[in-house]
């Protein structure tokens, strides 16, 4: 099943060079994205948190490519530094939301009955509330920071996986390779990780591209409204939210981290638009 | 179809029975005594003054005691008294949700609008410049982080070009619900456009389509009365769908507009730790919710009958 899995990302690779632009220019924009995470302190020509009030409020120049914020720090800098955050702020959630939307998903799909009623349930009730307003209820109750915000989008952004999960995995556990699995004796969790998990992994990885997206929306909302990573901690949306009180005279406090969420989100957007096309073309995950 | 809304009426009582729970769940998760914040800092000191006031608040009696005695005060319309304003949470909430409401409903039925246009108008000439042109404003609208729109928007149309209002409600000035409805409805009528283009592109492959069309009728036929009527359930389905994400973003665009919504009483409640206003907005912003969805689940079943009998 791996090996299947296998030649699809060769064929994936192939695509993405030879046909699909979405795919690249995604693939581009996050890859750069994650270059500049990693390399921030190369990049980055000044500290994102050291402050220097002399230079406070300068528009874009030579010295500071994209101006300063009220404090005087280097917006590239804190740009930098900020996409380390999001990125963490996508993949943790995502990470922590997938395990839990794959397990109980798969679970419910695979074993039925009682289980699956519980989860299912659970899974349509979480799914009747806005993601957001029940992550800021959490946070409302449990203080702002980022340890906060990454339980709080992990705990309301497992359902969509959870539901993918599900119905891979009840489609695929009436498959005869399913059957044979077990009549030469696989146990549950060999059957699941070795013959039921692979096969749900296109939707899943679709799914989750898009949710890395999503997640950082919503820790930038979050930041936006003051409940999300606390200053000085270069956040894309704490910097807008502190560029909100200088739109009218320093503008461009607001304008680049901005751009930096749209480049981000936009890549996130196109490779997982793209990778639908490829891994999941009946599109079982589509409008989500 | 009566008998459908009762029974999604009924359906959706234990949905609000555990919204109630959570949300008193959570209240009771809050850090720090509530007695405190409602005091004055110096009557803190005085052990007399707070069990006075704690008991004034309810505050020393049991959980479950204090769960039912919350759930008979809904149930009743009442939510407590505002820790910050001193008045009643429900007169608040109530002078606050027809702000938030009609920049809800303004945002709709503008992204509505102009997103199926859009989406009726690149599946119609798919494959060319109109089309990539409106595919890709789509994707960029999707990718667009609502709030630096509404910055953005503020500093085109308030800082430089100066001919829009970009603050506060101006007492239901329409010219004041310009800029926050495009913050909100951006996202949206993006999403509309993406899947109405590809519900048309669906509906053009069907065979009643072509049966329509070799009969004769003609094509401005054929579109609105085969292909558009036929193209409204999915559309409406990514409506419904997307009704967490809207008002999400009408909750943003209230804050960056100094809208006085129940999404900037929310924020500020958060801010201020006024729990009752909290609690109140957090209750009203779920059911507000639910309505809608209801309202969605009503809709979808007068256009497709099928759906009333299933």
């Amino acid at each position: 099943m791996f090996k299947d899995v296998k030649n699809k990302l060769k064929y994936t690779i192939h695509y993405i060079v030879k046909k699909d632009p979405k795919l690249l220019v995604g693939t581009i924009l996050v890859t750069s994205v994650c270059l500049v995470a990693i390399f921030a302190p190369l990049i980055a020509p000044y500290s994102p948190i050291d402050q220097n009030l002399v230079e406070s409020f300068q528009s874009p120049n030579l010295k500071h490519p994209l101006g300063t914020d009220g404090l005087g720090r280097d917006l590239f800098s804190r740009i930098v530094f900020g996409a380390r955050i999001s990125l963490a702020v996508g993949l943790i959630v995502q990470l922590f939301s997938s395990i839990l939307g794959i397990t109980l998903g798969t679970l419910s799909g695979y074993l039925g009955g009682y289980t699956d009623d519980v989860i299912v349930n659970i899974n349509n009730l979480m799914l009747a509330f806005p993601r957001i307003l029940f992550a800021m209820a959490i946070i409302a109750t449990m203080g702002a920071g980022m340890f906060n915000v990454f339980i709080a989008l992990g705990l309301v952004s497992w359902t969509v996986t959870c539901r993918i999960a599900r119905s891979s995995a009840l489609s695929v556990k009436e498959e005869e390779f399913v059957e044979a699995a077990k009549a030469i004796g696989g146990s549950h969790v060999r059957v699941l990780t070795r013959h039921v998990l692979p096969n749900t992994l296109g939707p899943l990885i679709v799914i989750a591209t898009l949710g890395v997206g999503s997640a950082i929306i919503a820790e930038a909302t979050l930041s936006f409204l003051g409940l999300g990573v606390q200053p000085p901690t270069p956040s894309w949306g704490g910097m807008l939210s502190k560029g909100r009180e200088f739109i009218y005279y320093a503008p461009w406090i607001s304008t680049f981290p901005g751009l930096a969420i749209l480049m981000t989100i936009l890549g996130l957007n196109l490779l997982g638009d793209g990778l639908r096309d490829i891994l999941d073309p009946h599109s079982e995950t589509e409008h989500i | 179809m009566l008998s459908f809304v009762a029974r999604r009426v009924l359906e959706m009582i234990p949905t609000v029975i555990l919204l109630v729970l959570v949300v008193f769940i959570l209240m009771q998760l809050v850090p720090g005594d509530p007695a405190m914040m409602v005091g004055d800092p110096r009557a803190a000191r005085d052990p007399e003054v707070m069990e006075r006031l704690r008991e004034h608040w309810g505050l020393d009696k049991s959980l479950p005691v204090q769960f039912f005695t919350f759930l008979g005060k809904l149930v009743r319309g009442k939510l407590g008294r505002s820790y910050a304003m001193r008045e009643p949470v429900v007169s608040i909430i109530a002078e606050r949700i027809p702000v938030t409401l009609r920049l809800a409903f303004s945002a709709i039925l503008f992204s509505a609008v102009f997103g199926m246009a859009l989406g009726i108008l690149s599946a119609l000439n798919k494959g060319t410049m109109i089309d990539l042109f409106a595919m890709s404003g789509a994707v960029f609208g999707i990718s667009m982080p609502n709030f630096w729109l509404g910055l953005m928007l503020i500093f085109l149309f308030g800082v430089i070009l100066g001919i829009l209002p970009t603050n506060g409600y101006g007492g239901g000035d329409i010219r004041h619900l310009i800029l926050p409805m495009v913050t909100v409805g951006t996202a949206y009528m993006a999403t509309i456009t993406r899947t109405s283009r590809a519900a048309i592109l669906d509906m053009l492959n069907k065979d009643y389509v072509r049966t329509a069309r070799s009969k004769g009728l003609t094509e401005r036929l054929v579109i609105s009365k085969h292909v558009i009527r036929n193209a409204l359930i999915p559309i409406i389905t990514i409506l419904g769908l997307q009704f967490g994400f809207l008002l999400t973003n009408t909750f943003v665009a209230e804050i960056i507009f100094s809208y006085p919504g129940l999404g900037s009483l929310m924020i500020n409640s958060i801010s201020r730790r006024d729990l009752p206003t909290l609690q109140g907005c957090i209750l009203v912003a779920g059911l507000t919710f639910l309505i809608l969805n209801l309202l969605i689940d009503v809709l979808y079943a007068y256009l497709d009958p099928r759906i009333r009998y299933d």
